[in-house]
Order: structure tokens, then sequence, then C-alpha cells
């Protein structure tokens, strides 16, 4: 099977988990829900507000008529309003997504370069020393929640050390976010302000040349990046460890070393290579658990990003956000997927085959 | 091979076995009557003996309402260690038998059930539990317990559908099965008597594997306020009332969140070497690199 076809059922897949999302999250509020109306206006609202949203949601009409306004709704970014913060939620959604994007990026980063060299040295000799010492290190690692991570960094890096600071992205005096980023709309000739970008801390100051809000940002995301590096340690780390032994075992590495191959040949040019490719399909699922993982890191530090805005909707029952928010990490997850997955075939000819 | 060779053979299988037995029998203990194991009342409000630091008399040291941490931890124990059975028991009982029937009646029944399937395994596990249980739960505070447990089993089951369903494929195929039907054994004889016996095995030793994650999920749900509703403690919603007293009084959420840690690890040690004893490819690698 062709590359184009391979992509285009994952993207028909993708399309239908998006869709699947919506019509559970759908159905969770506006049928399984006791009282819809009362959860899509917010536990303080009056009843002349819920007149307004019973309207605004069609809530009086029939429930596929309100699935259809639902949809619409959904993919022309009207996705309701934060009885919380009194703001669209898309609006919230463009400030808050980028900043963790950002943070799961870096970590993942994190991850792969610590992670890989450590499961290639604990596959090249197989129960050695340092072999058991990694397996036992990553068997506990992959289990520690995600709070203990963070309150342990918290508590020993900023709070005793004062190493880092323990809160906000950026110090607040520096936080002005200003459009920096416009894109050229060739229909309209004009510029539009592009906030993708523009609301990522570390990049932005980056890319604007702000050196004491980089270096602000920078520090601000370490603790966090670190908490969430940390969160699931050992899952890369195991399955290179046991693709490297397997691809150890391959004939044709036994076929580069009678051919009188160095051993670094054989180990870094044939056998890491190789095992290196199954990494790349759980590199998205280690991406998606980092933005779940930000949920409990991000209110541990106040960083404010999708996880802290999400977890802040699940507190104080704020269901657009919360409903919004989970449909985005849908997406995210998805597209993160959906790359992996094309990439693998890219890298590895004999995955387009088998499908 | 008796099970106590097994255990005995490897030093990780018989760490996770004591730490989860360990943590069961407190659980019961804790249950029957939690005076035999603490004097102190897990919910009585004292301020005057609010933020004592880890001490002989506080173990733990207290909380900012004066409540002995490690009365709590273990008061929390019934609860957070039964329930992430229940969801790991039901999960694979559902996902077990979508699996079971996609893979023996085949077709386009097939075909439906893993799209489906596959719509759930590609959902944010975490996130969509959290939605699910906040939602449910607004209303009714008192069932927030059962409706995470309901979330986080819509989560959980899709691996187990995807696990039966591959070993039913495999099984499935056997010459014996071929003879079971040229003997004129119904459908449901065959799959209680030759295919279910068969993938049991595999089924609990992925439940050993998934134990870990899903104390975690639960603990993060809990975290959120989202599991046993107040008075009865909660390991992970203790993590998450004793933010508010950092600095100062780090151990009311540090032993919660590490005792959330040992029952995850134990689970983890108890798998990873399950799977060592168990995985004859991975361990003949080892053993043959080895030689």
């Amino acid at each position: 099977m062709g590359l184009a076809k391979l992509i285009g059922k994952r993207v028909a897949g993708a399309l239908l988990v998006i869709f699947g999302e919506l019509v559970l999250v759908f159905f969770l509020v506006n049928v399984a829900a006791p009282n819809p109306a009362s959860i899509w206006a917010g536990p303080e609202a009056s009843p002349e507000q819920i007149q307004i949203i019973t309207q605004l949601y069609h809530l009086n009409s029939p429930w596929y008529i309100q699935f259809l306004y639902y949809v619409k709704n959904f993919f022309t970014g009207n996705w309701g309003i934060s009885p919380l913060y009194q703001t669209p939620v898309i609006q919230l959604v463009e400030e808050y997504l980028p900043v963790t994007l950002e943070l799961a990026v870096i970590s993942l980063i994190l991850k792969l370069i610590i992670e890989i060299p450590l499961g290639v040295l604990s596959g090249l000799k197989p129960n050695g020393f340092l072999d058991n010492a990694i397996r036992i290190i990553y068997t506990v690692t992959r289990s520690v929640p995600p709070f203990f991570v963070a309150l342990g960094l918290l508590l020993v890096l900023a709070y005793d050390v004062h190493a880092f600071p323990a809160s906000y992205p950026v110090d607040p005096i520096l936080a002005l976010k200003e459009p920096k980023f416009e894109i050229y709309d060739p229909f309209n000739g004009k510029y539009y302000p592009f906030w993708f970008f523009d609301n990522m801390p570390i990049l932005n100051a980056l890319l604007v040349g702000d050196f004491s809000a980089f270096a602000s940002a920078l520090d601000h995301a370490i603790l966090p990046a670190l908490s969430l590096t940390l969160f699931g340690f050992g899952g890369i780390t195991r399955l290179s460890r046991n693709s490297m032994i397997e691809a150890l075992n391959m004939d044709y590495i036994k076929t580069a070393r009678a051919k009188g191959l160095r051993e670094r040949v054989v180990i870094y040019r044939h056998a890491l290579r190789n095992s290196l490719l199954p990494t790349i399909t759980l590199s998205s699922v280690i991406f998606a658990g980092s933005i779940q993982g930000a949920l409990v890191v991000e209110t541990i530090f106040n960083y404010y990003g999708m996880g802290y805005y999400l977890a802040q909707s699940l507190l104080d029952l704020d269901t657009p956000s919360l409903l919004a928010g989970t449909v985005v990490v849908t997406i995210v997850v998805v597209i993160s997927n959906l790359v992996a997955d094309i990439l693998y075939s890219v890298v590895d000819p004999r995955v387009r085959e088998t499908v | 091979m008796s099970a106590r060779t097994v255990l005995l053979s490897s030093k990780t299988l018989l760490a996770g076995a004591v730490i989860i037995v360990g943590f069961i029998v407190l659980a019961i203990i804790s249950a029957l009557d939690l005076k035999l194991l603490t004097p102190y009342d897990p919910n009585k409000i004292n301020f005057a003996l609010a933020n004592l630091p880890p001490s002989t008399a506080h173990l733990f040291g207290t909380d900012s309402e004066g409540r002995d941490v490690f009365t709590r931890v273990l008061a929390a124990l019934p609860n957070d260690v039964a329930i992430p059975y229940i969801i790991a028991g039901a999960s694979a009982l559902i996902g077990g038998l979508v699996g079971m029937i996609s893979g023996y009646v085949g077709g386009l029944v097939d075909e439906g059930l893993m799209r489906f399937t596959d719509i759930f395994l590609a959902f944010p596990g975490i996130l969509l539990a959290l939605a699910i249980s906040t939602i449910l739960g607004q209303t009714h505070v008192a069932e927030r317990l059962y409706f995470s447990m309901i979330a986080l089993i819509v989560v959980n089951w899709p691996i187990y559908a995807r696990l039966v369903r591959s070993q039913v494929l495999q099984v499935r195929g056997m010459p014996y099965i071929t003879l079971a039907k040229a003997a004129g054994l119904t459908r449901w004889e065959i799959m209680r008597r030759h295919i279910i016996p068969n993938i049991l095995s595999l089924v609990i030793v992925y439940i050993t594997l998934d134990m870990g994650t899903i104390i975690l999920f639960y603990s993060i749900l809990a975290f959120f306020g989202l599991g046993a509703p107040p008075p009865t403690p909660e390991l992970g919603r203790m993590v998450y009332d004793g933010l508010t007293a950092l600095p100062g009084n780090w151990w009311s959420s540090v032993f919660p969140a590490l005792t959330i840690t040992l029952m995850a690890v134990g689970f983890s040690l108890f798998g990873e070497g399950l799977r060592d004893y168990l995985d004859p490819r991975g361990g003949d690698y080892v053993r043959r690199a080895n030689a």
C-alpha cells in the first residue's frame, strides 16, 4: 500500500476519533446530565442567565437538533462563554494551549535525550550491573504519580534551595503579551496577529529578542518541564533497551560482525538505528501523557497553561471550558498520533506493506 | 514449578508481592477497626495540634487542621486499595467480553466493535475520566466516587478488548478448536472450555501490569476531589489539600503522595517480575545474550 493511501486512512481514523469525542461529550452534558442548562451556565447562575443559556444552546429542542448546533458551534469556534472567567472559551484556549504545548515539547525532548542513551547502555549488556540498576530505576519511576515528582522538585529546588521560582510561566512584571507575530491574508490584504507562537512564553521571548523575558521564562519552565519529564520516566528507556537487545540478536548484526566491521560501527550504525524506530510511536503516547500530566504539574507550580486552566475548570465546575478543553486536547493527541504514524511509515517502508 | 519457587526466583517479584500483600492486610485491618493501628481519630479537627512535624507521637505529622496524617493515610487505605481492583476487574470483564465477541464472531461485528474500541483507545484517558466524573458528579456529590469509577472503566476497557481479541484470533486457528467443532461442541462450550481458560492467565498478568496505571489515574481523579466524598480521607485529595500549607508543612502532602507511589511501585515490580518470568521471548534473548 502506498504512502498516500496510508495517510488517507490514518486521517480518516483521526477524524473519526475527534467526531467520537464530540458525540461522547455532547451526550455527557446534554443527555446524561440531569440539568444541562445549569451545567452549562455554572453553579452560580441566576434564573435569567439559565434562560439565556437555554436559548443559546437550544436546550429546548430535541437532542438531534441540539447536536447539530453543537457540532456547528464547535467547528465555527463558538465554544461558549466561561462562567468562571466571563470570557469566550476560544480566547482562553488560544491563550493557554501554546504554553502547555511548549512545555510538553521541552519535556519530550528532555525525555528522549536522557532516556534513549540509558536504554542503549542497558541493552548492550543485558543483566549486567548497569542494566539491573537502570531497570530498577525505571520500574520505580514509571509508576510515580506526577504530583509526587512535582512536589519533591518544588519543595527541594524551589522552597529549600531557592534555585528556581515556584510559580508563574514568567515573572509577572515581564508577562506583557502583545501581538508580535502577524500573518498576511492575501485575500484581504491585511495582517492578522498570530496568537499561536505569541503565547509560548519562551519561544516568543526568543523570537522577539527580549532576553530578560527569555531568561525568566526559561527559569520558570525548568521545574515544570522536569516534573513532566520524570512523570512516567522509563517508558522509552525500557523500549529502547528491549529493541536494542532484539536488534543485537538479528542476523544482519552477525553478518556485520563477520564482515569485520568495528564493534562501534556495528552498534551505532546497524543496531541502534533499527532499534530506534519503535521510539517514534511511543513518543506520541508520551506526548499525550505529558499534556495530561500537565493538569497536575501546572496546578502545583501555578504555571498558567492548558493544564492549569483545565484543572481550574474542573475544580470550579466551569463546564464550557472543561468540555472544549477536553476536545481540544483530544485533537492535539490525535494529531500527534497521526504525525507519529506517518513519520514511522516514512522511516520504515515495511509498515506500508502491512496496513 | 510451585508458586513459592517462582516468587523466590526473582527479587522484584518478591518485593512487589510483599508490598501488595502488605497494603491489602493494612487495608483490611483498617476497615475492620482503625483503633488497632492508631489511637487517633482521622477526622477530629483540633487546631491546637495543627502543623506538628513528624515525631514518634505523630509519625507523619499533623495537617493544618490538627488531624494526624498517619491515621488519615491508614483510614484512606480501604478505599484506595480496593477501588483499583474493582476498576481493573470491571474493565477486564467488559473489555474481555467485547474482545471475545469480536474475535470469535468476526466479520462485520468484529470490524464495527474494533472501530468503536479504537475511538476509545485514542482518547486522552485521564482527561476524559476527569470530564466524565466532573460533569456527572456535579449534581450528585455523594455518588461522585461511583461516577469516577465508571469513568475509569470507560477509559480502561479498550486495552482489554484489543488484548483478548488478538488472543482469541490466535487460539481460534488452533487445530484442537477445529477438532472440538468436529466433535459437535456448541460455540458457547468451545468458548467456555477451550478459549477462556487459554486466555485467562494472560489477562491476569496484564491486570497486574495495568494496576499501577489505574492507581495513578485514580489518584489524579482523587487529587481533583473526584474520589470518595469528604469526610472520608482520600490519599490524592490529601495531597491537594496539603498544597495550601506549603512550604512550612510539607509532610501532610508528601506522605500521602509517597503512599500512593509505594502502592503503584508494588504492582510495577510484581508485574515486571512476572513478565520477566513468563515472557519467553524477552527471557530467551536475555539468556542467550548473556551466555
